[in-house]
């Protein structure tokens, strides 16, 4: 990978590797993040994004592999790589501290801080900023996590699970203020979750985790258009040997194949082959999802499903 | 910002060690509570030096227990309350946590510890000045350098039960006075058993005793204090750099 293909990705890990004990939380996950990107970090409880996430803002350790963020190594650079990104992990702030105090409290930290962006998130989240974060609800702690987050001025926010335990109104208003002052800012928003719908509602880019390896990652839309379900009735249907085939499943007369890209062709051979096509349809994210995690019959963990390479679309952006 | 978060943490501590700095001034001064100064024996047998040498001595118990309430503070805290990843999230080293804490911490001690010594030091003037300046002279040391040891044996005390607590309390992610209690009282007990099998071997005391008395009741230092003091301020920097290194090498969570 050239250096200006580097530069144009916020995260970048390879083989990155993290185990507690026997249990390999990640597992040679090889991500890209474009720069100035929405990226939906998508995985079961679990998976591994929790950890990732740590790894990468140094709050653990890595065990091996190699890993970028903003162009800068976690291991030796975290306080550079800290000061320019904003990160809501656990949802606890201090809890003797009201909305003000902590505002107070995390200025002093960003050079790049914003009062008048904290006033304004709020006021747009209608938080009471003069309550003690312990006497707080759940929705109103996120919110006041994200604000600490969106007001220090970073250029990367990387926000764990953010809507985890809120109310649908709650969620709508975290995600329109997401939405507004990252898409246009040209910031990047690293957004790892396991609620499929809110993802696919702000993401342009996805990476599926599932024991500690990234099976899918690419750009949303190309998932969508790429992605078939095709049922077929027939006989001597090819099953997992070729690589566009994701899942196969056979009952009551009928196969249903999963597709990650070449529907039509593969259709097309179906039929030469007196194969009859019962119908070719679209998979929204949900249904991705659970077929590239593993509820398919042949799906295949080791494998790494990229539709569309983040880091070769960001060289060409480059050219 | 951070010595901020660390003072309101630390904040009704120190007040607490105040006013009972301000009980005791209003005891020994207001009040004149202590060994009556005219026509008794205590007169007799006493100076103010040693007085005050007592009292100061005694003191520090009281301070030892703040300094283990301080020690529970700032980073150990956090991780107890499930702040630390916000906390170490903060665009500092590690290391910044932990000497900031630990420096703050001692300032606020060693305020204290000057505050006691100083109002049990004018309570000793009052004595000399009503009991005459004979007293002063039967002492072999001179009020102030008592004072100047006093207040580093009760800082390196309670420097030590800080520094104790706050690796414990680092440690153990918040119970950490429990741990440094205990750590205290099997040293303890570890002091006795060892001075009853092998009376030759002497454990060194927490309670660092600056002078000794001889029987004609002059007072002068201990022997080898000096190196008694750079051993407890040894051990005392020990524990900080023990929790820095400790959360260097760990995973937050």
């Amino acid at each position: 990978m050239t250096e200006s293909t580097r530069n144009d990705l916020a995260i970048e890990t390879h083989a990155l590797h993290k185990h507690y004990g026997d249990i390999r939380a990640v597992d040679g996950l090889e991500m890209h993040v474009p720069r100035g990107a929405v990226y939906g970090f998508l995985g079961r409880n679990g998976a591994g994004k929790t950890t990732t996430i740590r790894v990468l803002t140094g709050l653990a350790r890595a065990d091996g592999g190699d890993m970028r963020v903003l162009g800068l190594d976690p291991r030796t650079d975290s306080v550079a790589i800290l000061q320019r990104t904003g990160l809501v992990i656990e949802k606890m702030l201090i809890p003797s501290m009201t909305g003000n105090d902590l505002v107070r409290f995390n200025r002093g930290f960003f050079p790049r801080w914003s009062d008048a962006h904290a006033k304004k998130y709020a006021e747009v989240l209608e938080l009471d900023m003069r309550r003690k974060f312990k006497k707080l609800s759940t929705g109103n702690r996120t919110k006041l996590c994200l604000l600490l987050a969106m007001s220090q001025g970073a250029e990367l926010v990387v926000l764990d699970e953010p809507t985890a335990g809120l109310d649908p109104v709650v969620t709508d208003q975290l995600l329109r203020v997401m939405v507004e002052d990252f898409t246009n800012e040209g910031r990047t928003l690293f957004l790892s979750s396991h609620h499929l719908s809110e993802v696919e509602r702000i993401a342009e880019w996805v990476g599926i985790i599932d024991h500690g390896k990234l099976l899918l990652e690419g750009r949303l839309e190309d998932m969508r258009a790429n992605f078939r379900r095709v049922r077929v009735v027939g006989e001597a249907l090819p099953l997992a040997a070729r690589p566009e085939i994701v899942s196969a499943n056979t009952g009551e007369g009928t196969t249903e194949y999963v597709l990650r890209s070449d529907a039509d062709a593969f259709t097309a051979q179906l039929i030469s082959q007196g194969t009859t096509v019962l119908d070719v349809t679209p998979l929204n994210l949900s249904e991705i999802f659970l077929e590239v995690v593993g509820t398919g019959s042949i799906s295949n963990r080791n494998a790494r499903h990229v539709i569309m390479d983040p880091a070769a679309e960001a060289g060409s952006m480059q050219l | 910002m951070y010595l901020w978060k660390y003072w309101r943490e630390s904040r009704i501590t120190f007040s607490i060690g105040l006013v009972l700095i301000g009980l005791l001034f209003w005891a020994l001064h207001v009040h004149h509570v202590g060994p009556p100064l005219q026509g008794s024996r205590v007169r007799a047998q006493y100076n103010p030096d040693q007085i005050y040498m007592i009292v100061a001595h005694v003191l520090t118990l009281p301070l030892a227990f703040l300094a283990l309430r301080y020690g529970s503070f700032g980073v150990g805290r956090d991780l107890n309350e499930g702040s630390g990843p916000f906390l170490f999230s903060r665009p500092r080293e590690r290391t910044f946590f932990v000497w900031s804490d630990w420096c703050y911490g001692m300032a606020q001690l060693l305020l204290l510890v000057l505050a006691a010594n100083l109002v049990v030091v004018f309570a000793a003037h009052r004595i000399a000045a009503e009991s005459g300046p004979t007293f002063i002279a039967d002492g072999s040391l001179s009020l102030l350098s008592i004072f100047c040891v006093n207040c580093v044996t009760g800082l390196l005390l309670t420097a030590s039960m800080f520094s104790l607590t706050y690796f414990c309390s680092v440690l153990t992610r918040g119970r950490g006075v429990t741990l440094a209690v205990g750590v205290i009282v099997i040293y303890s007990i570890a002091g006795a058993v060892v001075n009853h099998y092998w009376p030759t071997i002497t454990l060194p005391d927490l309670m660092l005793t600056g002078f000794s008395v001889s029987h004609s009741m002059i007072i002068s230092f201990t022997d080898g204090l000096g190196r008694s003091i750079a051993l407890r301020g040894a051990l005392a920097m020990a524990f900080p750099i023990a929790a820095q290194l400790l959360l260097k090498q760990r995973d937050v969570d």
